[in-house]
């Protein structure tokens, strides 16, 4: 090789030795930053507290989609149902093909204790918090949509197109994965009840219950200490936050 | 005598016309993620039921292909055959290549493309995914340094330490890559231990597969020789890959019949499922095994190159149509809340999911492809990957035939 | 060891010489704005008295306190409607009354970031129009007398907002103004 091809290579060497060198500390520096770290920790979601839901099927009217609605309109959801519209909860009617008995149920984000979206989110952004309610942090989101795939309650929905017209309490965008939140925008003004359950209380059927499951005092742990409840897929073990009577 | 490379000339027109062609695909994929990123991701066809589609199949694809292309520079230094040490730099270009296409194609359909510099600096280490920025960037970092022992003289010694890493990062990659859907236990198509090593095997077959469509392309249009030896070996062996891919399609399917609860997704996939079941049976089975097999095999057929060419491409639609039914199919069939019961909801419980792929998401996809082609092309005209005959001669005097 | 002075360090040394003066002329680029004769961006902002910190502190710190916040906010539960650091409370007194907005153009983020060319990536999620929801935190109330400022001039501002004289609500609809006290 020639003495100008030796110096070339010898210079490009040298400045890239010199700017990964550089960019070590810049970039722990630069990772830092990023990882935004807060020394204040005087948080209100604690582990001291459990949020759950409890839903009486047998309360729960065929036809009826009240908590659907209150959701919709406290959330600022469009409540189309086409394909790509998100839906943070459902009503679901399921019916035995063998002996015909059949019942309808809301179907939303369980809030599981061992969230398989969270296991699979590659962020962090799906995540459960202190106080049990699983979300999606939307600022590190990337839209991968992993999370969809590895619910099994289908729960999640993905934003197909640019919000314009989204509420100032329940940020949302194009891009990003979301699932009911359990109101937390009211839990976190410290209300106690959910949209859902004022929908449905209006509508009389008061088939939804909401609190503390580590309160004992409150009406939620007095219901699931009377009467026997079931989660949707037991078999997952995934100890969900939302819990069944009557299926 | 010893093999010698040389870089391609690379100053016909036709050369630049491919490299041209390659670069307008990749225009092309850019153009049909810069509309997705403005419009979102309603232009798709992906939907809240079927969420990975088209650019997923395509991309998946080519990352299982380039950890099976790295497979010929393996065989040559991780277990010792000689015979394939000329094959070996152009094999870990194409790793190189089809792991970038694929990941471009996979940054690309994010729904928030801007926040991959978030993907690089916040972690949960439990999901396969962030796993996966390590092991992609670490075989885009073995691979070039395995290149780099094979092309310069002064590090040939770490040759073999080189390999070997390259060997075992890349089956740390694939079996990640399979755990994406296997580690799934929301879907009764995942949710399988199985589907890791079969995600080896098929990277096995895909990888080589794509290895020998460029090497016999590069020596045709270059008017290099090469000689049906080398063919001949490199068949032989994809003949294998394809024969190991359908035992493991076999026993998954053998497996799922076999439980009660999975009869209703098996029913789905193999007899009334639509577009799945004509792409497992027509595309995955008997384009992409049977008639591949048939070709690289019979008599007839065995010993010519446009057989073996058309092999190769079988082999190839077949894979995709394997990622399409694998992952499109897997979304499409209905997820099960009550198992036994009948499901019905404005969220499309209990219904299977509609899915038509969309022109952007195949540009998107095509647009991968580009990439690895525009890599390729450009690289063997830069670096000295290809070796300037493979002809009979020089092959079989220098190197012995095991 | 004598090879690799020999024939390395000059080149490394120019290569590194380079380097250095790129990435000073870089940093000496971040000082151009406290020259007198650049032209500085027009902001308005629409509230009157003070902002929760002063202009100079909100200019070169905001980003951090959203940083810091969104995540006080998220993760931990921050009542965002008294947090006074947080967006809505940020919106609530910056937006435009004229637009109802804080990325319209001219309007108070857009103006700022648009003369440096920063891209707004916060309200593709948050809203950009005031909340319809009274907050419990209003910056003026807060700083009546605490401040210094003439608690007469604050008075009028805090009773023109709530009192929506004609030209204030335009683009303000129903739903907007259900809730506040008129």
């Amino acid at each position: 090789m020639s003495d100008i091809d030796n110096y070339r290579r010898r210079f490009m060497t040298g400045v890239v030795g010199v700017a990964a060198t550089v960019s070590l500390p810049a970039g722990l520096l630069f990772w830092q930053t990023a990882e935004g770290k807060s020394n204040d920790d005087a948080g209100l979601a604690s582990a001291k507290t459990r949020w759950g839901m409890l839903i009486d099927t047998t309360k729960c009217a065929t036809g009826c989609d009240a908590c659907v609605r209150g959701c919709d309109q406290e959330n600022g959801l469009s409540g189309k149902t086409s394909p790509t519209s998100p839906q943070w909860i459902r009503k679901v009617q399921v019916s035995n093909p063998s002996t015909g008995n059949g019942f309808s149920l809301p179907m939303m984000c369980q809030h599981c204790e061992e969230p398989p979206c969270v296991d699979v989110c590659p962020t962090g952004a799906s995540f459960k918090r202190a106080d049990g309610i699983v979300l999606v942090d939307r600022h590190i989101c990337i839209g991968c949509r992993y999370c969809m795939m590895a619910c099994p309650y289908k729960a999640r929905s993905f934003i197909h197109q640019p919000v314009t017209d989204q509420l100032a309490e329940v940020p949302r965008g194009q891009g990003c994965v979301e699932s009911c939140t359990f109101c937390v925008q009211r839990i976190d003004e410290g209300k106690t009840t959910t949209a859902c359950q004022d929908a449905c209380n209006a509508e009389g059927h008061q088939a939804i219950y909401f609190g503390d499951l580590k309160d004992p005092n409150s009406e939620i742990s007095k219901q699931l200490a009377q009467y026997s409840s079931q989660e949707v897929l037991p078999n997952l073990d995934l100890h969900t936050g939302v819990r069944y009577q009557g299926i | 005598m010893q093999i010698e490379f040389r870089e391609l000339d690379g100053k016909s027109n036709a050369y630049y016309g491919l490299l041209g062609g390659w670069v307008v695909l990749v225009l092309v994929g850019l153009l049909s993620a810069f509309q997705m990123e403005h419009y979102g991701h309603i232009i798709t066809g992906m939907t809240n039921q079927v969420v990975w589609g088209m650019p997923h199949v395509f991309a998946v694809f080519m990352i299982v292909a380039a950890s099976g292309a790295l497979n010929v520079a393996s065989i040559a230094t991780v277990f010792g055959k000689k015979f394939y040490k000329p094959l070996a730099p152009l094999s870990a270009l194409l790793a190189i290549a089809l792991l970038a296409g694929g990941l471009t194609v996979l940054m690309l359909d994010l729904g928030r493309s801007d926040r991959v510099i978030v993907a690089m600096t916040h972690y949960n280490f439990k999901s396969v995914f962030a796993w996966n920025v390590f092991l992609y960037t670490g075989f885009f970092g073995f691979a070039a340094l395995y290149i780099w022992t094979m092309m310069d003289r002064n590090v040939s010694r770490f040759n073999k330490p080189a390999g070997f890493g390259a060997f075992i990062w890349r089956l740390m990659l694939t079996t990640g890559t399979g755990s994406i859907f296997g580690f799934l236990v929301a879907r009764q198509a995942y949710d399988s231990a199985l589907l890791a090593p079969m995600f080896i095997i098929m990277s096995f077959s895909y990888g080589l597969a794509v290895y020998l469509l460029v090497l016999m392309l590069a020596y045709r249009w270059s008017k290099r020789l090469i000689g049906d030896v080398v063919i001949t070996r490199l068949k032989n062996l994809l003949g294998v890959f394809v024969a190991a891919v359908m035992y493991f399609v076999l026993v998954y399917h053998l497996t799922n019949l076999y439980f009660t609860k999975q009869h209703d997704f098996e029913r789905f996939i193999l007899l009334d499922g639509g577009i799945y079941t004509v792409l497992f049976w027509g595309g995955q089975i008997v384009l992409g095994s049977v008639l591949p097999l048939i070709l690289l095999y019979a008599p007839a057929t065995r010993k010519s190159v446009n057989a073996i060419f058309a092999a190769c491409l079988l082999v190839v639609l077949g894979g995709l149509a394997q990622m399409y039914v694998t992952i499109i199919g897997g979304q499409a069939f209905p997820l099960q809340l009550f198992p036994g019961m009948v499901e019905t909801s404005s969220f499309y419980d209990g219904v299977i999911h509609p899915y038509t792929p969309s022109l952007v998401e195949i540009l998107l996809g095509l647009g991968g492809v580009g990439v690895v082609g525009a890599i390729v092309v450009f690289a063997v005209k830069l670096f000295r990957f290809l070796p300037e005959s493979l002809d009979n001669s020089v092959i079989d005097t220098h190197h012995n035939v095991h | 060891m004598k090879k690799l002075l020999t024939e390395w360090l000059k080149p490394a040394a120019w290569g590194t010489l380079i380097l250095m003066c790129a990435m000073s002329m870089g940093h000496a680029a971040e000082n151009t704005q406290n020259t007198s004769d650049v032209p500085q961006p027009n902001v308005t902002a629409i509230k009157g008295g003070k902002c929760v910190e002063n202009t100079e502190f909100m200019r070169k710190n905001h980003m951090k306190l959203l940083m810091h916040h969104r995540i006080t906010a998220v993760h931990k539960g921050d009542n965002q409607l008294a947090d006074k650091y947080s967006i809505i409370n940020c919106v609530n007194c910056h937006a435009n009354p004229k637009d109802n907005s804080v990325v319209g153009p001219g309007d108070f983020c857009q103006s700022c970031h648009a003369y440096a060319a920063v891209k707004i990536t916060c309200f593709e999620c948050h809203s950009s129009k005031p909340s319809a929801t009274p907050s419990p935190f209003h910056a003026t109330t807060s700083m009546v007398g605490a401040t210094g400022k003439d608690p007469h001039a604050t008075m009028v501002h805090y009773l023109a907002y709530h009192e929506h004289p004609q030209n204030l609500n335009s683009g303000l609809s129903a739903k907007d103004l259900a809730g506040v006290t008129q």
